[in-house]
Formats: structure tokens, sequence, C-alpha cells
């Protein structure tokens, strides 16, 4: 089971994920909310993500990388140690340049003052 | 909800699952496989690596030996002892070349897929393969 919670700070939203991003469903559900925000700046919170297996871990991949190419972003702040770890197995922690919560919404505060 | 069957022995238990090779089939299947081998109370980071290898070797079963098929069956067998856990997933396809999954390190990899065999291989002791790729064996030493 996936459930998202939904913080949205325009040109920000922030997607709170809690329990398992893998294939089927829940890894559907993500890209589908992901992709259909109006919002430039999509950051995926994986706090509260206990399971992540390789369909969950390519849609991250895939999420990057089509907000790329499309001037917007998709970034991962806040993963478990879970999380973490299996991000650096696949040699995607610094692919999605992940970070705290805390530093990631500096940024990107300072991005909406900028944009303001 | 899968057929089950168990045999004990002092010192190892064993049971058995068959199901549909169905994504949703595999859902529920991984879950009772999973709270069974959540009742032998091993170690927290043994049962999450278990759970994402096993999630693989499932996905492959059902997306690639039944092909998302309900008359086709899986059957997937666990064994436990307190050394270690031994899991094997059995699929009606013709397998693969598994010569092509001995890679062992992975460089960055910017498509969507292509991580499986190599999450299987680093989260579990040993990942074998029978009958040319349709059966695969992951064993899984306990930490205790």
């Amino acid at each position: 089971m996936l459930r998202i919670d939904i913080q949205s700070s325009p040109p920000v939203v922030t997607l709170l994920c809690s329990g398992r991003i893998v294939l089927g469903v829940e890894a559907e559900t993500l890209r589908c909310m992901a992709e259909g925000r109006p919002e430039r700046r999509v950051v995926l919170d994986l706090h509260q993500v206990h399971a992540l297996d390789a369909a969950g871990l390519g849609l991250l991949v895939d999420l990057h990388c089509r907000a790329q190419q499309g001037d917007r972003s998709v970034r991962v702040a806040n993963p478990s140690p879970r999380v973490r770890r299996l991000l650096s197995l696949t040699n995607l922690n610094s692919l999605l340049q992940f970070s705290d919560l805390d530093a990631l919404e500096l940024a990107l505060a300072g991005e909406r003052a900028m944009s303001a | 909800m899968p057929v089950t069957s168990e045999s004990v022995e002092p010192r190892t238990l064993a049971r058995e699952f068959v199901f549909p090779g169905t994504l949703g089939a595999m859902n529920a299947a991984r879950d009772c496989i999973m709270d069974f081998i959540h009742e032998q109370k091993i170690a927290e980071q043994d049962e999450t690596d278990i759970l994402i290898a096993l999630q693989e070797a499932l996905a492959n079963a059902v997306l690639h030996g039944a092909r998302n098929h309900p008359e086709k069956l899986i059957r997937c067998s666990v064994e436990f002892n307190p050394s270690a856990i031994t899991i094997t997933v059995k699929d009606p396809g013709e397998g693969f070349d598994t010569s092509a999954s001995t890679t062992t390190d992975v460089a960055i990899n910017l498509t969507e897929h292509g991580r499986g065999m190599h999450l299987m291989r680093s989260l579990v002791d040993e990942v074998t393969y029978a009958d040319h790729g349709s059966e695969v064996r992951l064993k899984k030493l306990l930490a205790r």
C-alpha cells in the first residue's frame, strides 16, 4: 500500500509518500500523481517509504529524466535508511540528488522568492 | 489466497505457496509469504532485504514466466532454519539466458528497467538458477 499526502506551494509541490513503492498499483499511482501536478518542481519525500523495488527505482529515474526534458524537476528528499541503501546499491544516489528536506526547502524558498 | 502446505521438523520449517501468475495474485502471495517469514522473528534488516529480493523474483516470474496469465501457476517454497532462509520461485515459462545476469557491478542506469537481478544479488547471499532460468533460488544467511 502507498499513501501520498500533497503539500502544494507553487511552483513547488511535495508529495509525502508512506508505504511501498513497488511494481503495480503503487508505482503507477505515484507516476500519475507526479506527472499530473501543475507545479514545475516536484519533491518526493520518501521518509516514510519502507520498501522500494526495481520498478519503484525505475519510476524515480523515469520521472527525473522526463522532468528534465520538460524544464521541470523531480527530486528525492528525506529518503528513509532503507531507501537510501537501495539508491546507493543501484548507484542512483548521485543521479537523484537526494537531500534533507530542510535544506531542500531552503533552496526552494529561495527559488520561490526569485520567481515572485 | 495462495494454496499452502507445511512440514515441520525439529529445526527446519518449510512452506509452499502456489498462486496464479498475475500481478494482483502476486501481491497477495508476497504478503502471505512475508507474514510467514515475519513469524520467524528474524532481524529487521534481513526481513527487508528478503522482501525486496522476493519481490523481484516474483515479479520476474509473473511478467516473464507467466506473462500475467491467471491460468499459469507460480510456485514458491520457503525453507527456514535458524541460520538461513531459502526461497525458491518456479514459473511456467521457458526461462532466459542466465549468463546475461552474472554481472556484479552496475553503472548509473538511466533507463527504467534492468535493476531487478542486481538488487537480488545485492540483498541475498546466493542467487542460483535452474531449469534454464525458470526457477530461481534465493538464500539469505540470517544475522540473528
